[in-house]
């Protein structure tokens, strides 16, 4: 058996709710939406299913389900089966993905579900973002970091090195949310100017309102099975294959700001966690090898470093990659064509599943106004902690 | 010959001015400047800042601490034990709390000159600090002023004043008291307790000292008298019959308020500070009876001036922005409530890292980590650490200004600084111009109040801009 994921999992069927202030929902609603749309799409019911991986980040954080697999069974009905929760920051809708496809790969399941899950606005925003950090952690270390801070205190370096601006990181903000103007399923679906990011109120400085991605509810849910039962056993014609994930645990969750070896320009998790994906994939130049790619735009100043980071240009040209209309739809890579998080919004558990499941509609060719043409192989990445841990993803239609 | 070795001294950055009291509440003295400890600073904190300006960062060789405040943050468990930890002391310090009167710096003092004379510390630490209540709009508010001071008493070669007499007495009188738990100080009748009170006792208290001493008013040079403000102090020292020249015009309360406790070791610092070779200082305490102290200068005075002391506090202070972030700052009105986790089991075990910022050098790689790991994130080596205190200035490497945390400035500035010697720390920045952050600025750490988590108080070190 070769080393690596290529060729072995299949994904065939995705589903996802749509993002938002879902108030009227709980997150068993959001849980069933989502996985009943990729029961659909794959043309299965929850009796194919052997086993499945549910992605929720921090379940008591500001909700109350999601804590173990038992959340995940009890929402589907799917007693007795082998499922377990997984959570690894904000990689965590793509690391109930990689787990499932691992126990695809491994040989002993043949078709499995993996979801990813968040239910955040039970309490204010406020309670979500500012709560984890000052509420919780460590009592002192750290005390007074947020989640917008760590990737700020990045975008400061970053100004002072490559002599880049506020500017620059409103051209991320502008072209996610013309892409997310495009996408029903988004939360925000209104196209802004540069001066509306501009002169938005400070979050974190640089970083404005319009440079973070809002606190949102949503779900999305993705069915793998082996690759040769695709079509033989599931009659699917069309389908999405994994060619390389990657997963890099780069630095601590305290102590990244402490690191006299982090030069607060990019993310090795980033640049590792590539590395090993395209690795398996086979790619050289990502650039020229990957159609269509969404990346973790949590902040705008983190869309930035993704390019540098995905090697899709080198350090200090990511300005310049997106200004030049590169990363637009109809640009040279489109990315975030989804809206990316800045405009689906981020609920934690569910980001990494919603990327592989829009990458998939991407190759499958359903995404209407918004498709990439012809797009053949796709990237998905994630960014958790504060840049602590990435995961990679390198998709390709069969 | 037993006296002071070192001295420094505490007074806050943010002044509360006459102006921005007589906008809201259209009266006060509109030329008070009145030191305001910041949001993040309690009488722990001061003491530390003095203590570390009076005895240099880390190392501070005492065998004794004598910790001396009215408005000390704990009733109940050792507030000297935690400036002990913080100001890096030796273990084996003996700490003692001292409180309950306005005396209680200078009879600090006394104590810890017993202790030294007695041999049973060979030096000791001594320091005041007061962090004084008023109500808004009350006369207090302008009058009152918050500060620590700290002096290191040591006998020999290297006493820079030498503590020549002592004479204390006592006699219960009721003329400023305050109820624990209550905000604000109370008087008797003004001119009751000024006149019989302050003045008269006080008198007796320096004449005492003179008919123990036999020294003559002409003999000293300087007199610091406790008053609870010029007027008073001014008063006293004429009824003393103390030539105009051997007090000051403008002395220490008429330039920023009674700082109780800690006045008289404000005064003395700034004084010794100034002080030539063989000149006489006589400084006193009040509350019901009072120590007088009677020093004198000796030929290593100079090494006083470096410290850290009054003027050097003066010469960075600023104006609190408005009245509103001053009511925030001292909690006069009700602020965002948070539940913030703490745990004393984690507090205790980690000490020495995060009270006195003990980094870890790797034995194999020679690699500086903070906070240390088991592994050593450079080469793997499990457990071969060297302990070694970070420094206490730095640059920052990168930062930002937090908008979303709850803080009176209306957002806090995290820094990334690369200490001095080694290490990169990460934390909140603290007493400062927005201006005066950016990339490469030069940053000093202080000790603060971060949280008061679970009900106790949480310290650690927070950056500022040096000077």
């Amino acid at each position: 058996m070769s080393k690596g994921i290529a060729g072995k999992v299949a994904i065939i069927g995705v589903g996802t709710t749509k993002f938002g202030e879902l108030f009227e929902q709980t997150y068993n609603d959001l849980v069933v939406e989502a996985t009943f749309e990729a029961y659909d799409d794959a043309g299965i019911t929850g009796n194919d299913i052997e086993a499945a991986w549910l992605g929720c980040y921090l379940p008591l954080g500001w909700g109350y389900d999601g804590t173990g697999g038992p959340a995940l069974a009890e929402s589907l009905n799917l007693y007795p089966k082998p499922i377990s929760r997984v959570s690894n920051y904000c990689t965590t809708g793509m690391e109930a993905v990689r787990n499932a496809a691992l126990g695809v790969a491994s040989g002993m399941y043949d078709c499995v579900l993996a979801v990813g899950a968040e239910k955040m606005r039970e309490v204010p925003p406020r309670g979500s973002l500012v709560a984890q950090h000052v509420e919780r952690l460590h009592p002192l270390f750290g005390k007074g970091r947020t989640a917008p801070g760590s990737f700020a205190i990045l975008a400061t370096r970053y100004f002072e090195e490559f002599g880049a601006g506020k500017k620059d990181l409103a051209e991320v903000a502008v072209k996610n949310h013309y892409h997310g103007s495009m996408n029903p399923k988004a939360h925000f679906r209104k196209e802004i100017t540069i001066e509306q990011v501009m002169k938005a109120p400070p979050v974190t400085e640089p970083l404005g309102i319009y440079d973070c991605c809002p606190t949102t509810d949503g779900a999305a849910a993705v069915i793998l099975c082996r690759a040769d039962l695709a079509e033989k056993r599931f009659g699917k014609k069309d389908y999405v294959l994994i060619d390389g994930m990657g997963l890099s645990c780069a630095n601590g969750y305290i102590n990244t700001q402490f690191n006299p070896r982090f030069d607060f320009l990019g993310f090795e998790a980033t640049t590792e966690a590539s590395r090993q994906a395209y690795e398996q994939a086979g790619i050289t130049n990502p650039l020229q090898e990957i159609d269509v790619a969404e990346v973790h735009d949590c902040f705008t100043i983190t869309e930035i470093l993704n390019y540098e980071d995905l090697g899709f240009v080198k350090k200090g040209e990511g300005p310049a990659f997106v200004k030049s209309g590169a990363s637009r739809l109809g640009g040279e890579l489109p990315v975030n064509t989804s809206g990316g998080l800045k405009s689906c919004g981020h609920p934690i558990g569910a980001t990494g599943a919603r990327v592989i499941a829009n990458l998939s509609e991407q190759l499958l060719g359903r995404c209407g106004e918004r498709q990439v043409k012809g797009a053949k192989r796709a990237l998905g990445h994630t960014l958790g902690g504060p840049g602590s841990v990435s995961s990679v993803f390198v998709l390709s239609k069969n | 010959m037993a006296g002071i070795i070192n001295a420094g001294a505490h007074i806050p950055f943010y002044r509360l001015e006459g102006a921005a009291v007589r906008g809201v509440w259209g009266a006060g003295n509109p030329k008070a400047s009145r030191p305001i400890a910041s949001f993040d600073e309690d009488t722990i904190t001061m003491g530390v800042e003095a203590l570390i300006n009076a005895g240099g960062w880390g190392n501070i060789n005492v065998e004794a601490l004598y910790f001396a405040s009215t408005s000390a943050p704990y009733a109940e468990k050792s507030n000297a034990a935690v400036v002990a930890a913080a100001a890096d002391l030796p273990e084996s310090a003996f700490t003692a709390d001292m409180g309950g009167s306005l005396r209680a710096g200078t009879s600090a003092l006394r104590v810890a000159l017993d202790a030294v004379r007695a041999g049973s510390a060979s030096r000791a630490a001594v320091i005041a600090s007061e962090i004084r209540p008023a109500r808004p709009g009350s006369p207090d508010e302008l009058a009152l002023c918050d500060g620590a001071a700290a002096v290191i008493l040591g006998e020999g070669d290297d006493v820079a004043a030498e503590i020549e007499a002592i004479y204390s007495w006592n006699e219960d009188f009721i003329d400023r008291w305050r109820i624990p738990g209550e905000d604000r100080v109370s008087s008797g009748d003004a001119k009751f307790i000024l006149d019989y009170g302050y003045i008269r006792q006080t008198a007796a208290t320096v004449e005492g000292l003179l008919k123990k001493t036999g020294a003559t008013r002409e003999d000293i040079a300087r007199v610091l008298i406790y008053a609870p403000d010029a007027r008073t102090h001014a008063a006293t020292c004429r009824k003393l019959g103390f030539p105009a020249e051997s007090y000051p015009d403008q002395p220490l309360v008429a330039r920023m308020g009674d700082a109780g406790a800690a006045a008289p070791l404000l005064s003395l610092v700034e004084a010794l500070q100034g002080a030539e070779p063989g000149e006489h200082i006589l400084v006193t305490g009040h509350g019901s009876g009072g120590d007088a102290i009677l020093l004198r200068a000796t030929d290593k005075i100079a090494s006083l001036k470096e410290s850290r002391g009054p003027a050097w506090c003066a010469g960075r202070a600023r104006p609190i922005s408005n009245y509103g972030k001053y009511l925030n700052s001292r909690k006069l009105v009700p602020g965002e409530e948070l539940r913030i986790f703490s745990s004393p089991s984690i507090l205790w075990k980690e000490a020495r890292q995060s009270m006195r910022l003990m980094a870890g050098k790797c034995r194999s790689c020679g690699d500086l980590q903070f906070p240390r790991q088991r592994v050593c994130t450079n080469c793997n080596t499990r457990d071969e650490w060297d302990e070694v205190k970070l420094g206490q200035h730095g640059k920052i490497y990168t930062f930002v200004h937090d908008h979303l945390p709850p803080s009176p400035e209306g957002y806090i500035t995290m820094a990334t600084v690369d200490m001095e010697g080694g290490g990169r720390l990460y934390g909140q920045v603290t007493d400062c111009d927005r201006d005066a952050i950016r990339v490469g600025a030069e940053m000093e750490m202080t000790f603060r109040l971060l949280h008061q988590g679970e009900g106790y108080y949480n310290y650690y070190w927070k950056f500022r801009p040096a000077s």
